[in-house]
């Protein structure tokens, strides 16, 4: 045994610290895609706006429950064109939602919004060791720009093919088929027939992104939750 | 120069989650010699496994179990086949025969025999979902497991692995080599395993000379600890830190923290997954480590990009 004296800062943490640069919980990428176009303006937006505010701290108290993974949470904002809300992955528990807003008479680019997704869930954005990431798709229209390039640049990517996707649909303009097509096989598309109906269905999506932290867990594992749960 | 030899330490800790799900763990590990933990062996053969963790592998612990007693036979048996090979091309044939055919061969008759000890019962069946009159083929999904193995003898390190987690080596300067070509299949979700029916087709393989490369130490490791790492490149952090640590503590320090390490990796801070991590020390090493990489806290609180 070294004197004291003659020991460095770095001799006398070797106890403690491991070689590898550190451990931490697995990252679980969470990325909510809302809809902004101008038919969402009113009753939805309030209520969407709600739904996320109420979610997060749900799935925060759940993060600290579990302690098995660490939900990071990113959001994107998709009208005539499509934006990063949060663009870093922030620790859902520090998430301070800001309320989206509509633009008038915008459209709906969706498929811009699933690029924007996909271009961070590549192998050289992604940790080698997160758990499957978590997508949701909020919508109440059908897309006005090239969806199915959007949707193929996603499935491209390594995040994108492994992921849960969820879709909500809200009001009866929501074009299932094409949402059905970003939905993992195994999650129906969730409905909203009212905007009042918005905080239960994410409730029920924060649900299974809790799910998706479990290790091995599956698709239709999150599907088992949403039919227990009485969501589809 | 003295003969090449080998120490070996090992540890493993059930994961967190299995903990709080009242399971069991589903790793394993292996050694040749059977008392060759923690003194200098000329040849030894390790192993470590990870039985998977789907309700339809329901036996996948002793597939595990299976799969590294498997591997430390066929490993064993190579050490004094490889000494009397004239070259390295017999030396790598010999390998990739043995633990490719051969090995899955042996863990598939193993399976068969533990299912005649043991058949399934009907609440095992019921819960996988299975047929009332299963395949073999359903059965041997039952004990699905990964496997990573190294066979050490004269100037030879032989790697080969099935599945996620990790083998690499560390020279005596600190660096990381990684001798088995990466799987493209393996993209953190899903993994190669013993118990698919194209399972020599999977099996990966490193043969490394250590007359021309220097190999200070080997790890191998089941993906509960590797998941645990915050960094992408921690292979190349672990190697600079682990070269830095033998040069000041010597090999023996690390018996009493490398369980420790492992108990973290497993735990609700790291992966809460199992974690089992087999070390391998080239006895001679003369390390040479440049600066080490432990700049960070052993607990991060987050994961950042």
């Amino acid at each position: 045994m070294q004197p004291l004296a003659d020991r460095t800062a770095w001799d006398l943490t070797t106890s403690a610290m491991m070689p590898g640069g550190g451990i931490a919980k697995r990252p679980l990428h969470f990325i909510i895609a809302a809809d902004c176009s101008w038919s969402m303006n009113g009753d939805k937006m309030q209520s969407l706006n709600y739904a996320i505010a109420t979610m997060l701290p749900q799935l925060a108290a759940w993060e600290r429950a579990q302690e098995n993974a660490q939900v990071l949470v990113r959001a994107v904002r998709f009208d005539n064109r499509a934006a990063w809300h949060i663009e870093e992955p922030t620790p859902v528990g520090q998430v301070r939602w800001q309320p989206l807003r509509c633009e008038e008479r915008a459209l709906t680019h969706m498929g811009a919004a699933l690029r924007l997704m996909a271009s961070v869930l590549t192998t050289d954005r992604m940790e080698r060791r997160a758990l499957r990431p978590a997508l949701v798709l909020i919508t109440d229209g059908i897309a006005t720009d090239d969806f199915d390039t959007g949707l193929a640049e996603l499935l491209a990517t390594p995040g994108g093919a492994a992921a849960i996707r969820i879709a909500v649909a809200i009001g009866l303009d929501a074009r299932p088929e094409q949402l059905s097509k970003f939905s993992d096989a195994t999650v129906p598309v969730l409905h909203a027939s009212a905007a009042e109906e918005i905080p239960d269905l994410l409730m029920a999506v924060s649900i299974a992104v809790s799910r998706m932290s479990v290790v091995g867990a599956d698709p239709n594992a999150v599907a088992e939750q949403l039919r227990r749960h009485g969501i589809v | 120069m003295a003969a090449p030899a080998w120490r070996v330490l090992t540890a493993s800790t059930v994961g967190a989650q299995h903990i709080a799900a009242g399971a069991t763990g589903e790793d394993a590990v292996g050694v040749w010699p059977p008392d060759g933990r923690g003194h200098d062996e000329p040849a030894v053969a390790v192993a470590v496994a990870d039985g998977h963790g789907h309700v339809r592998h329901f036996r996948s612990r002793r597939g595990a179990e299976l799969a590294v007693g498997v591997a430390t036979a066929v490993g064993a048996a190579l050490t004094t086949e490889i000494a009397a090979l004239p070259g390295p091309d017999q030396v790598e044939a010999a390998f990739r025969a043995a633990a490719g055919p051969e090995l899955v061969r042996r863990w598939r008759d193993a399976v068969e025999r533990d299912l005649a000890d043991r058949p399934i019962t009907d609440v095992e069946r019921d819960r996988a979902g299975l047929a009332p009159d299963p395949s073999i083929d359903d059965l041997m999904y039952a004990y699905g497991s990964t496997l990573v193995l190294a066979v050490a003898v004269a100037d030879w390190l032989l790697l080969a692995q099935i599945g996620d987690g990790d083998a690499f080596v560390i020279t005596d300067a600190g660096t990381a080599l990684r001798p088995l070509p990466p799987d493209p299949r393996l993209d953190g979700v899903v993994t190669t395993s013993l118990c698919q029916p194209d399972a020599v087709a999977a099996m990966r393989y490193g043969v490394v000379n250590r007359a021309g490369q220097s190999v200070g130490a080997v790890l191998l490791a089941t993906d509960g600890f590797g998941n645990a790492q915050v960094r992408n490149d921690w292979e190349t952090a672990f190697a600079a830190d682990l070269a830095a640590l033998a040069a000041r503590h010597g090999r023996s320090w690390f018996e009493t923290h490398l369980p420790r390490w492992v108990a973290q990796c497993a735990s609700n801070d790291g992966s809460g997954d199992d974690a089992t991590v087999a070390l391998m020390f080239a006895a001679e090493t003369a390390w040479k480590p440049g600066p080490a990489v432990r700049s960070a806290p052993s607990v991060q609180a987050g994961g950042a990009l």
